[in-house]
């Protein structure tokens, strides 16, 4: 019995959505200055750390309780997945796989890009190329991104914002692919 | 209680409470004990003023083990008994300590690999509770009493099952692990609380056998890791051995086109494992020299009492190890990438671990960052003198004001093996830690009724380039259509960055679960029996310790206990207030007894009846870390 009243008391932290569990309220621009701030707080309170003298179960609840902090402030402090919460909360599943919705402009440029990074490494200065290469496709993410904070927070076109997402999964995953082709050519 | 001195200033313990904690640097090439004696921290030395414990062990036919100095004395006379950089084959297999050039003779065995002495087969973890039994000592006796627990440092590049072994040589020595921190990590604690710094720090930390770089973010008392990345089989002992093989090719000893030219002049017969670990020696001094001259001669008797003598200069030094400071320079390039910080960016970049006094590692840091690292702190000390730190805060005894907290991350990604040996990563590297996880998966064939999961950890895309941490079966899935069984894989990464592993299929709720002692890792059974002999003399002694650590156990939680009650009692209904009542006096009961079983069995009754009063103080606890917060902080 008593086991059922400690899964009660989880439960009613684990209900509380990321923004709810940082004190933020539901929208696609944040402060992040103040979800640094509350994520700290938080894990001040209940990293377990500061249980390690504690019996068993607070231990366990420490290491669950700091657990989702940590997931909290990992998903609301990028945009992307931040947007992704924010739909998924309304309702709305981003498939990262579907390419439906990609306007043709966008799909042109995506594999004009791949052309041009795996073109790379034979240009005269790839060093030079591969920075050119990614300002084009931050300029194109912030783009987005914007975008995204005009549907979300302005338009309330939540069901609009699923293609700039997809998108904006897209690029983050080409400038990965970037950052590894620089690595390996160190 | 945590929760009181989190919200009530003044209620840190009293002196005579004060838990005997200390922070152990458990070396490659030197290994520390650290602790904190009246706010400062100090390495705690030997009987001879000894700060360093050479991190060797030699063993002889009569049983008896020497540790440290004594030991490395006998490292050229007796190599195959003298195990020196143990740490290089903590959580290894045969193959991994093969493939480094050493004398030893290794023994398979499942698990971890074993080193055949004159005392029998021993395991990295048996050779390294030796060193830490030495340490605990010390400490003991410096500190006059028995330790409450120890903070040990590992690498952050450690894998899981690096980090399982050193937790398991610590039990083995009689040690309760508070905490495994991080070396750098370590290092940047005992630098940000000496120098107040804020902001963005790089640790660049290249030990005897290891090599960590860290990126860590200062803050208002919270240490955040931000990115780590390293070498687990990069340090100083690598730059040894350049030297020595360049001297075996000088001299002729083994032929100028060798690729491996230690195992061919030893095939050769030119080569004794004593002249091998004599010549090592030699190398190391010689790299000693040349960071303080910029010259240094190369003088070596060998067995056979042929002379070899070699000037070298810093020039050709560098150049036979250029290709190591390049790996070094890329790991750091990479680690800088992943906290997506520029270098000119970071506030500052600390050298830790004795290789960094290499002038060449000093400059090839200085032209990245732009700027000369620190060095003004003692390279050797400090990653102790931050485990002490973090020992003394675990243990409770961090006086008011004197409040920090410290995030650290999981160095490598944790995944799964998929269809076709591939990696399905489920929490990449960097993940602050306590960190979970879940994926869904399902079966591939039509009536399949179990499903075999593969955990392993690595960034590499294929699973055979990948270290396996553990295999198990989830069983009893009722049969389905291929692809309509959910299965849900959660990995759960603790504090100590340790991963435990749950598959469970929806539809029937079937569970599987392992907390993963990798391939690697010793199995309880092992550990036990391993406490037994090495204690078979002292058992009666063990018997009585054991039973004193269950009667303070009891006593504290018993403490803890009634403390929660005075100051949260309004939490627990009269009847809990009874039952918690009972079940305290049972423990009172118990922790008189000298049944030790007995004394448990009380502390997880009284553990498990006062859960959900832990789990409300706990709520109330983070309600009251949000709604302390300043309307203007709740975003714009």
């Amino acid at each position: 019995m008593l086991r059922l009243f400690f899964e009660t008391a989880l439960m009613q932290l684990l209900r509380k959505n990321h923004f709810e569990l940082m004190a933020l309220p539901a929208s696609f621009r944040i402060d992040l200055a103040a979800l640094e701030t509350a994520y700290r707080e938080l894990q001040s309170t209940v990293h377990p750390d500061r249980f390690v003298n504690e019996p068993p179960a607070e231990r366990r609840f420490a290491m669950q309780a700091a657990t989702l902090a940590n997931e909290a402030w990992r998903c609301l402090r990028d945009p992307v997945q931040r947007a992704v919460y924010l739909l998924r909360l309304k309702g709305i599943e981003v498939d990262e796989t579907s390419r439906s919705g990609f306007e043709p402009g966008f799909l042109m440029q995506q594999m004009e890009w791949r052309e041009t990074l795996e073109s790379l490494p034979d240009a005269a200065d790839p060093g030079r190329e591969r920075d050119a290469l990614t300002l084009e496709v931050r300029a194109t993410r912030d783009d987005l991104l914007a975008q995204l904070e005009r549907l979300i927070d302005v338009d309330g076109r939540h069901d609009l914002a699923a293609a700039p997402v997809r998108q904006l999964m897209f690029i983050e995953r080409f400038l990965d692919q970037i950052d590894a082709q620089a690595d390996e050519s160190i | 209680m945590a929760l009181l001195q989190i919200s009530e200033p003044g209620m840190s313990p009293e002196p005579h409470q004060r838990r005997l904690a200390v922070g152990i640097d458990l070396g490659t090439t030197n290994s520390l004990v650290a602790t904190v004696r009246s706010s400062v921290p100090e390495v705690i030395e030997d009987e001879q003023r000894h700060a360093l414990l050479p991190s060797v062990v030699s063993y002889d036919a009569s049983g008896v083990v020497a540790v440290g100095h004594e030991a490395l004395a006998r490292a050229v006379s007796d190599p195959i008994n003298t195990v020196v950089s143990v740490k290089r084959f903590m959580g290894r297999g045969i193959d991994d300590a093969r493939r480094q050039q050493t004398p030893y003779e290794f023994v398979d065995s499942p698990g971890m690999v074993r080193l055949r002495t004159l005392a029998g087969d021993k395991s990295p973890v048996e050779v390294s509770a030796e060193i830490l039994g030495v340490l605990r000592d010390r400490a003991e006796r410096s500190l006059g009493g028995e330790l409450h627990g120890a903070v040990i440092t590992v690498p952050a590049y450690f894998d899981d099952a690096q980090r399982q072994a050193t937790k398991d040589a610590a039990r083995l020595a009689g040690i309760e692990v508070l905490r495994l921190l991080n070396e750098p990590t370590a290092a940047a604690i005992a630098y940000g609380l000496d120098s107040g710094a804020e902001g963005d720090i790089v640790i660049f930390d290249l030990g005897g056998g290891t090599f960590d770089v860290s990126v860590l973010r200062l803050s208002r008392g919270v240490f955040e890791v931000i990115a780590t990345g390293g070498d687990s089989a990069l340090g100083g002992d690598d730059f040894d051995l350049r030297i020595v093989e360049w001297a075996l090719k000088e001299t002729g000893l083994a032929h100028t086109d060798a690729a491996r030219p230690i195992e061919a002049a030893i095939a050769s017969g030119a080569l004794s494992a004593g002249d091998l670990r004599a010549m090592l020696i030699e190398a190391r001094r010689a790299k000693e020299a040349l960071s303080t001259y910029g010259l240094a001669n190369f003088a070596v008797r060998l067995s056979g009492s042929s002379l070899v003598r070699l000037p070298l200069s810093a020039e050709r030094f560098e150049t036979m190890t250029r290709d190591l400071i390049q790996r070094t320079v890329q790991v750091l390039k990479r680690t800088l990438r992943d906290a997506r910080l520029a270098a000119s960016d970071a506030q500052a970049v600390v050298l830790v671990g004795g290789a960094t006094r290499m002038p060449a590692i000093r400059r090839a840091v200085a032209d990245l960052f732009g700027r000369a690292p620190l060095t003004d702190i003692d390279p050797d000390r400090v990653v102790a003198i931050g485990a002490a730190m973090q020992a003394h805060l675990l243990a409770g005894n961090r006086p008011d004001g004197d409040d920090w907290l410290l995030l650290d991350v999981i160095p490598l990604s944790l995944g799964l093996e998929t269809m076709g040996g591939l990696v399905e990563r489920i929490i990449p590297r960097n993940s602050t830690i306590p960190v979970a996880r879940a994926q869904e998966f399902t079966t591939f064939r039509d009536g399949q009724t179990a499903l075999a999961i593969h955990v392993v950890q690595g960034e590499r895309d294929l699973v055979s380039d990948c270290r396996s941490l553990a295999r198990f079966e989830l069983r009893g899935i009722p049969p389905m259509s291929a692809g309509a069984a959910r299965i849900r894989v959660s990995f759960q990464v603790d504090a100590d960055g340790l991963l435990s592993v749950t598959a469970s299929e929806l539809s029937s709720g079937v569970v599987a679960s392992i907390a993963v002692r990798p391939s690697y890792g010793l199995s309880d059974d092992e550990i036990a029996q391993m406490l037994q002999s090495s204690f078979a003399a002292a058992g009666e002694d063990r018997r009585l310790r054991a039973l004193r650590e269950q009667q303070v156990e009891a006593q504290r939680l018993i403490e803890a206990t009634q403390a929660a009650l005075t100051q949260d009692g309004q939490l627990v209904s009269e009847r809990e207030h009874v039952e918690i009542e009972a079940l305290l006096a049972k423990t009172a009961q118990a922790a008189v007894s000298d049944d030790a079983d007995a004394i448990r069995h009380a502390i997880e009754a009284l553990a498990l009846g006062t859960e959900s009063f832990a789990a409300r103080r706990m709520d109330q606890a983070i309600g009251r870390a949000l709604s302390g917060r300043r309307v203007d902080q709740l975003g714009h």
